[in-house]
């Protein structure tokens, strides 16, 4: 049986199948482009813009409960420079134009390659790359108060580009950042530091201590070299994180625990809990908070922050609102909430009074007392 | 018709649909052997959802024996069309039209609808990703797999004025001018995927990055590899070196990187003009005419482990245009769907924070479903067609 029909017996009216298939063929290949440079208008966004960390493989290390720095001991003559940007901490072995520097960076877990990093720094001293079996022989792993921190010291050749350049470098690997060291110029005059620069290795330790919000999103890293925030005692009556600064009212004490988004906890002796956290990113919209404390305390939402009654407060030289919510019913033990936002340049604050309806009632003068100590960087309001 | 007959009839060729099936074969072994080296985004890209590609040989070699050279060869797109033409061509000249043969027509437009819905998901298909704080709102979705280089004027009071750049703009390394931008782009380098390290490289010259986040400190941008495939923990953090011109006047030059914007660092400020905007590369935005409010995020377990039971985010959708503003609940296997788009549980920030949702929108998402619907029904038709005929041939025996 056939089932095949010859060339010239094409059958009338079949072709024009053809034609929808091309019309579907060519319609929908038609449509098929990039998109190109794109202008259009958005409300309003905090500065910096919000960003998101990937959820799969952050570039920078995961927002942890508590962020380790390095502590040291600075060599004789040696002097410290604060950290921007990338960069930790700046530590000028010898002045000069340029400074012989020793350039502090925490990289991501993902930089630790000591193979790839070793071949990177010899490309740039004009060396060739070795073999992941030569490597070993080029690192001396040091003791670093317990933890190893490898010490790398190599010299390229001197070309016509210019005199031999050599290379120190430590890497101390912590729990969720690698810690960089590295000290790039002049041979002859960085030969002469090798030394100093090996025992000053040795001296770094890496210091956890609870993560401020404005530390766990990229902010401003504290100096290096100061102290690891100090256990809060009762005895403590200032404070401050991230910018902010207050006085503690009489009685009330700092809670240690660190809490994800909290820049810190504090404690009346009436039992009421005092949050104040920090959004640098999108978390900082006033109507959406409302509306949680409002679900927290079993209330509707409202449409707009005006709708919910806010006293009109200056705190820290900014003109805001004191937002009091309180549970339905009239039982003393009812929850209550009072909260003010501030905004600074970079993000929006919120400081939060909750617990039971009566003992809010007696720790407000003193929560009052509490937001007239409040300092931010950048005074008054802009 | 004389002359489309040859054509006709050489496009219904059952040869042309061995050839094309084994091409397709190879097409496949050949994208799966590049997601060695390569991103499944950029194979699908390069390899299924493109005409042409050109296969590195290097990539079915142990990666130690530097092999160059190429092989042009069919993309998916190419294959794809060719069986869809050949099947409708070969409907229209070969197979005969009989009730009978209802099942195995059925079965083919099965097929063609299969060949038309991923074509039209490969061109219209948007996913994109949504992370909203707990406590805060979103009102845009972030597509990870493209950067854009926003130039934002900060200037009005209530709104930010942003001219986007697509980084394949950036990636043809050329003087970019669009009478929306403040100044001209001039492209020194950009990479896919890249570190920036602070120090280290004094390399000077013109191209050197001398302004904003590298003001007054030596960065050196390093090119690495594009995370491939078989990388559970990487992703590209593409960057680029640009120096911007107005009027032919160098303004300076500027390192943009993703990993700058996904640490925190603040957008960079140039002056051109008398005023400020800033730049950024960042994930290409899509932003969305409704907004939603995180209000909380629940990540159950099982008691007394660590193991997962439950993921789900309580949110506020408010969409004054459409008078939307409810709450709806989120989770796993329970999307949201609005305005065209489905919203997934997919992620969630570190410490219970916040969600990712994953927004997709697809307007040929029932197409699968269909093609899948028409060709079983196709398939029972001609086999119990077939089991009918043989049953009465015996019974008549």
């Amino acid at each position: 049986m056939n089932r095949f029909r010859s060339m010239k017996a094409l059958p009338p009216g079949r072709a024009r199948l053809f034609a929808p298939a091309a019309l579907v063929f060519l319609t929908l290949t038609t449509g098929c482009q990039k998109y190109d440079i794109r202008s259009y208008q958005v409300p309003k966004e905090a500065v910096p813009v919000a960003s998101v960390h990937p959820p799969v493989m952050p570039p920078t290390p995961p927002p942890a409960a508590v962020v380790e720095v390095p502590h040291w001991q600075l060599p004789q003559g040696w002097t410290e420079q604060p950290g921007s940007g990338m960069r930790f901490a700046t530590l000028v072995a010898e002045p000069g134009d340029p400074p012989l520097e020793v350039r502090v960076t925490p990289l991501n877990q993902a930089a630790r390659d000591l193979l790839d990093n070793v071949n990177r720094w010899r490309g740039q001293i004009g060396l060739p790359p070795v073999m992941a079996t030569e490597v070993g022989a080029l690192v001396k792993t040091l003791d670093a108060n317990g933890r190893p921190i490898d010490f790398v010291s190599m010299t390229g050749p001197a070309g016509p580009d210019g005199p031999a350049r050599q290379i120190l470098a430590g890497i101390l690997p912590g729990n969720e950042q690698v810690w960089f060291f590295l000290m790039f110029d002049e041979a002859r005059r960085v030969a002469p530091h090798t030394k100093e620069f090996e025992s000053f290795l040795t001296t770094v330790h890496l210091v956890g201590h609870p993560a401020t919000v404005s530390e766990v999103t990229g902010g401003q890293t504290p100096p290096a070299g100061t102290p690891a925030a100090a256990p809060p005692t009762g005895a403590s009556t200032t404070g401050g994180a991230g910018g902010m600064t207050w006085t503690l009212p009489a009685g009330w004490t700092p809670d240690p625990t660190p809490r994800d988004m909290r820049v810190a906890t504090l404690r009346s002796p009436g039992g009421a809990e005092v949050a104040i956290t920090r959004f640098a990113g999108p978390g900082g919209d006033l109507l959406a908070n409302i509306n949680r404390w409002r679900n927290q305390l079993g209330l509707s939402p409202v449409a707009s922050p005006a709708a919910q009654p806010g006293e009109s407060l200056n705190v820290a030289g900014r003109a805001t609102q004191l937002i009091d919510i309180s549970e339905a019913g009239d039982t003393p033990g009812r929850k209550r909430t009072m909260v003010v936002g501030l905004t600074d340049p970079e993000a929006n604050w919120f400081i939060k009074m909750t617990g039971a309806h009566d003992a809010l009632t007696k720790d407000e003068p003193a929560f009052r007392q509490f937001l007239a100590s409040v300092r931010m960087a950048g005074g008054g309001a802009r | 018709m004389k002359v489309l007959n040859p054509l006709l009839h050489w496009f219904s060729s059952l040869k042309l649909t061995v050839v094309l099936l084994a091409l397709s074969i190879f097409l496949i072994f050949a994208g799966t052997w590049a997601q060695i080296d390569l991103g499944i985004w950029t194979v699908l890209s390069t390899y299924f959802r493109a005409w042409i590609v050109m296969i590195p040989v290097q990539i079915f070699l142990p990666r130690q024996w530097d092999v160059p050279g190429v092989i042009p060869y069919p993309g998916g797109f190419t294959l794809g069309w060719m069986l869809f033409l050949n099947l409708v061509t070969a409907h229209a000249v070969r197979f005969k039209w009989q009730w009978k043969r209802a099942g195995l027509i059925l079965i083919h437009l099965g097929l063609l609808l299969l060949i038309v819905g991923e074509f039209v998901t490969a061109i219209s298909a948007e996913e994109n990703r949504m992370t909203i704080v707990e406590g805060g709102s979103a009102n845009y979705a972030l597509d990870i797999r493209e950067v854009e280089l926003a130039v934002i004027d900060r200037s009005a009071p209530d709104v930010d004025q942003v001219v986007a750049v697509p980084g394949h703009r950036l990636a043809r390394n050329r003087v970019i001018r669009d009478e929306r931008l403040p100044f001209d782009i001039r492209v020194e380098s950009y990479y896919q995927n890249a570190e920036i390290m602070e120090g280290v490289e004094r390399t000077g010259g013109t191209g050197q990055p001398d302004m904003g986040f590298a003001a007054g400190r030596a960065v050196t941008v390093r090119p690495v590899p594009p995370a491939s495939g078989t990388d559970r923990d990487r992703s590209d953090l593409p960057a680029a070196v640009v120096t911007l011109e107005k009027n032919g006047q160098r303004l300076g030059t500027w390192v943009v990187s993703l990993y700058l914007t996904l640490t925190d660092v603040p957008p960079q400020p140039v002056t051109v003009d008398g005023r400020t905007v800033d730049i950024s590369l960042r994930h290409k935005r899509v932003y969305k005419p409704y907004s939603m409010s995180l209000i909380d995020f629940r990540h159950d377990k099982y008691p007394g482990t660590e193991t997962p039971m439950n993921y789900s985010s309580d949110v506020r959708l408010i969409d004054a245009a459409h008078g939307e503003d409810r709450q709806v609940r989120i989770y796993m296997n329970n999307p949201l769907r609005y305005r065209g788009e489905t919203f997934y549980q997919s992620s969630f920030l570190e410490g219970d924070s916040g969600t990712v949702l994953q927004v997709v929108r697809n307007p040929g998402w029932l197409l699968p479903y269909l093609a899948c619907a028409i060709g079983a029904f196709g398939l029972m038709l001609h086999f119990g067609t077939r089991l009918m005929s043989f049953l009465r041939r015996r019974s008549a025996a």
